[in-house]
């Protein structure tokens, strides 16, 4: 599992030889992404600063049939941007605002740029970037293309492919190319929008620009607390069906609430079962009416308790403690399996119920987050991994409450993209003829097939197994 | 399966009476050499017959539903259930999903706020090549599952296999709409209100005040028009102390009201950055023009304002040099012939999509690409 002498020389050349990494230990810090239970180690790795750079270590790849794979911040949670023995293509170098033009209401951006240093950078202009993660701090731009990353205000404001206007990109076969451009609405087919959520396997994505909205000059943001997961998932119907669109409607279970407390003490109620987040957004007297109208709903539904935010720091305390639930486990729990699944909205229940029966099943614990208004289920399995089957049983657990949404008319996933993690349970999603279409275009438009080889569809004996634990040599030093 | 001859100058057109028919219209096709399509292939499809009940579960707020039926249709359907579908368009007449689909026609002076089509259809089941059903996307409001192909076929005039249905995501209906118009003898003014609404003039808790707006009119007859979501005291006030062209029409709307139906023929649409948009416009008035704008996109669309071919190449060409030097593009609609001259797209797309063309499409069945 090494690089051809004369590649390296080629990428030395491309990027400079202090860019490329060869070593045991430097190659190692990207066998995995988020999802630590996939593990590959690369080759290689490399850091270019522009997309000449870029297309220059696809040339060299191509020309040597070495495979490789881009990669920004590595918080992604589906195994996708690891690569088994090939070139890791590091965009963290290329981490420049290029452009913003607050008039026309969009930024160019190098794929390197942190989601929310982006919305850093266009608050004084009153926008913002809208997708927001919850690894929003970490994560980059070209990871939320290539995943078409949501977040908690995707419910209002739509995902990444909403907001994204243009990309310069270098495509599989080495070609740089542009789509798209600082155009709102443009009409037609836009291959530049098929490329967002394509996981980085048919082009690089070098340049993007993106869509600002305006920052909402009037939030309210409350809380509801209940002593039964189905009050607060009923909520969630009821306000919707009330024809209110807040711009958040997120779940956090007690599980996962306690962790938080734990970790955070946000102010989260830990003997609650379960608590909505909710967060208005726009008009200021719209907001207020619509606000009472939530707490009623929400208090006919079985919510205990029912505040407010009364002050940007509870707010931004209430939104911390949502955006760390997941990690927060980590207090509670050697390790964990942050999973990502959709199901048609009136299954929220439905699906809770079926998750923790499940959890039972495989003797472990489930505490689940959810973007509840989009249906999109965020369940964290808790496992023992110095246990001889934790993880498996974490992956079984897994696939079944997957399984689950799909029976109930949902998806793999709402987020965090198929990678490694769910490429083989495509098939329960898609029929052959289905797969089939998006191999034949997949494989048209990356000839060689070197381009992130091996994620997204079933793939046959070419692609290892690569889950597990890799490890380093005794001794290693990092 | 029904097949019938019609326009003068085109071949037959299939009208399929389900799926089924459409998949085996496709292998027979495929057998006997024929290029299914519109416009210029042997036959082209209507698929006005495509009207299996549309399913809509409300808590769920996705409707899928074959592509016979009408936009109208399926609005009138989400709003029964106090739903909405925020697509729109100025097209005149009314268009089926098959056609809405097709030529793309969501541009519109919901796109400020909504996006178009591509941002709303979450699955799309279509026919390919070999006569097969194939489908991508999920029918919930989310999701990321394998490569969407969406964005590919709408727009595409069925020319990498026919769309026979899609699933849409729906929002709550918006409460408490209230349609502003203001009209003027020029389009500055007109102009000058939406600035001063998108930027110093917001009520106070509001950022975007607006839920759709357009700009249309040629000579001296133009109008601003747009919905909003603003209380109707606040709306009226600001309204007023926006406008120098007089007093604004204020009224409440039950339900999100639909764009006005352009009057003439559709030619081509238009896009720029908006802050070019007004350079743009003044370059259309004066060569009287007929169009539609949607300021806070930067696009418009030009027509022929019902006078049939009376609008000249001439004034087009002029235009369309002022549209180059703002940067902007045209993509022509419906098939509509331009003078040459005018800029096209700058980008990459038209390339790439010849390429997915030929990999989803390698006989050239379903006749060629609108883009390309």
């Amino acid at each position: 599992m090494t690089l051809s002498p004369s590649l390296v020389r080629q990428l030395r050349r491309a990027v400079g030889a202090e860019h490329v990494d060869t070593g045991l230990a430097e190659t190692q810090l990207f066998a995995s992404d988020g999802l630590t239970l996939h593990q590959a180690r690369p080759a290689g790795v490399v850091y270019p600063t522009s997309t000449a750079e870029v297309a220059a270590v696809v040339a060299a790849c191509l020309a040597a049939d070495t495979p490789f794979v881009a990669r920004g911040a590595g918080t992604g949670l589906s195994g996708g941007a690891i690569s088994d023995g090939g070139v890791i293509i590091q965009l963290s170098r290329m981490n420049q605002v290029l452009d913003i033009r607050p008039e026309d209401r969009y930024a160019v951006v190098q794929p390197g740029v942190v989601n929310s240093y982006l919305s850093l950078q266009t608050r004084p202009y009153g926008l913002e970037f809208a997708p927001d993660p919850s690894s929003q701090a970490a994560c980059t731009i070209g990871g939320n293309v290539a995943e078409n990353a949501g977040g908690p205000h995707t419910l209002k404001q739509g995902v990444t492919v909403n907001h994204v206007l243009g990309q310069k990109v270098v495509l599989a076969t080495g070609r740089v190319a542009s789509f798209g451009g600082p155009w709102h609405a443009a009409t037609g087919p836009a291959f530049g929008s098929f490329l967002v959520g394509s996981e980085g396997t048919i082009a690089i994505t070098t340049e993007v620009t993106v869509r600002l909205v305006p920052t909402p000059a009037h939030v309210i943001t409350m809380l509801a607390t209940y002593e039964a997961v189905g009050g607060a998932t009923d909520s969630v119907s009821a306000i919707l069906a009330a024809g209110i669109l807040p711009a958040a409607l997120e779940f956090i279970d007690k599980l996962c609430i306690q962790a938080v407390e734990a970790h955070l003490k946000v102010g989260f109620p830990t003997s609650a079962a379960a608590v909505l987040l909710i967060e208005l957004d726009g008009d200021k007297a719209l907001n207020s009416g619509q606000a009472v109208t939530v707490e009623a709903l929400c208090r006919d539904n079985g919510a205990s308790d029912f505040r407010r935010a009364r002050s940007a720091e509870e707010r931004q305390r209430l939104w911390l403690g949502r955006k760390h639930a997941a990690g927060a486990i980590g207090k509670i729990s050697p390790a964990y399996y942050t999973n990502d699944g959709v199901v048609p909205r009136s299954r929220l229940t439905d699906i809770l119920t079926q998750i923790y029966r499940i959890g039972k099943n495989y003797r472990l614990q489930v505490g689940n987050i959810c973007h509840a208004g989009d249906g999109n289920i965020h369940p964290v399995i808790l496992f023992d991994p110095d246990t001889a089957d934790g993880a498996d049983r974490a992956f079984a657990c897994s696939a079944d409450i997957l399984t689950a949404c799909l029976e109930m008319g949902g998806s793999l996933t709402g987020e965090h993209g198929i990678g490694l993690e769910k490429r083989d349970l495509m098939p329960r999603m898609y029929t052959p003829a289905d797969l089939e279409q998006m191999r034949r275009l997949r494989d048209g438009l990356n000839p060689a097939g070197l381009l992130n080889p091996c994620k997204v569809l079933p793939e046959g004996a070419r692609c290892g197994e690569v889950r597990g634990q890799a490890t380093l040599p005794e001794g290693t030093w990092i | 399966m029904t097949s019938v001859a019609t326009r003068p100058g085109s071949g037959p057109v299939i009208q399929p009476a389900d799926r089924q028919q459409v998949a085996e219209g496709v292998r027979q096709a495929r057998q006997t050499g024929v290029s299914l399509g519109a416009p210029a292939a042997d036959q082209s499809w209507d698929f006005s017959a495509l009207t299996a009940e549309v399913l809509l579960n409300p808590p769920d707020m996705i409707l899928t539903a074959e592509t016979g039926h009408t936009l109208a249709h399926l609005k009138s359907t989400a709003a029964a259930s106090g739903l909405w579908l925020p697509l729109d368009s100025c097209h005149p007449g009314p268009l089926s999903l098959a056609q809405y689909l097709a030529e793309d026609w969501s541009l519109s002076w919901l796109s400020q706020t909504y996006g178009t089509l591509r941002d709303w259809v979450m699955e799309l089941s279509a026919i390919n090549d070999r006569g097969e059903p194939v489908r991508s996307g999920a029918r919930v409001v989310k999701n990321v599952a394998g490569y969407h192909l969406a964005p590919l076929y709408i727009g595409a005039r069925h020319a990498l296999g026919p769309v026979v249905e899609v699933s849409l995501r729906l929002i709550p209906s918006p409460a408490g709409l209230q349609r502003v118009r203001w009209s003027a003898s020029n389009p500055n003014p007109l102009l000058d209100i939406w600035l001063q609404s998108a930027q110093a003039q917001r009520p106070e808790g509001n950022s975007n005040p607006w839920v759709a707006l357009r700009l249309s009119g040629a000579g001296d007859r133009w109008s601003l028009e747009g919905l909003t979501q603003l209380s109707p005291d606040i709306a009226k006030s600001w309204a007023d102390a926006t406008t120098r062209s007089g007093p604004a029409t204020v009224d409440r709307c039950a339900q999100p009201a639909d764009e006005p139906a352009l009057e003439g023929r559709p030619l081509l649409s238009a896009h720029c950055l908006p802050s070019r948009l007004r350079a743009v416009i003044a370059a259309a008035a004066e060569q009287h023009l007929p169009l539609v704008a949607y300021p806070g996109v930067g696009a418009l669309i030009v027509h022929d304002g019902g006078r049939g071919e009376s609008v000249q190449d001439r004034a087009l060409t002029a235009w369309g040099a002022v549209l180059a030097a703002q940067e902007g593009w045209v993509r022509p609609l419906a098939g509509a012939t331009l003078p040459a001259g005018l800029p096209r797209r700058p980008d990459d797309n038209a390339a790439q999509l010849a390429e997915v063309k030929s990999i989803l499409d390698p006989d050239g069945l379903f006749g060629p690409m609108p883009e390309l």
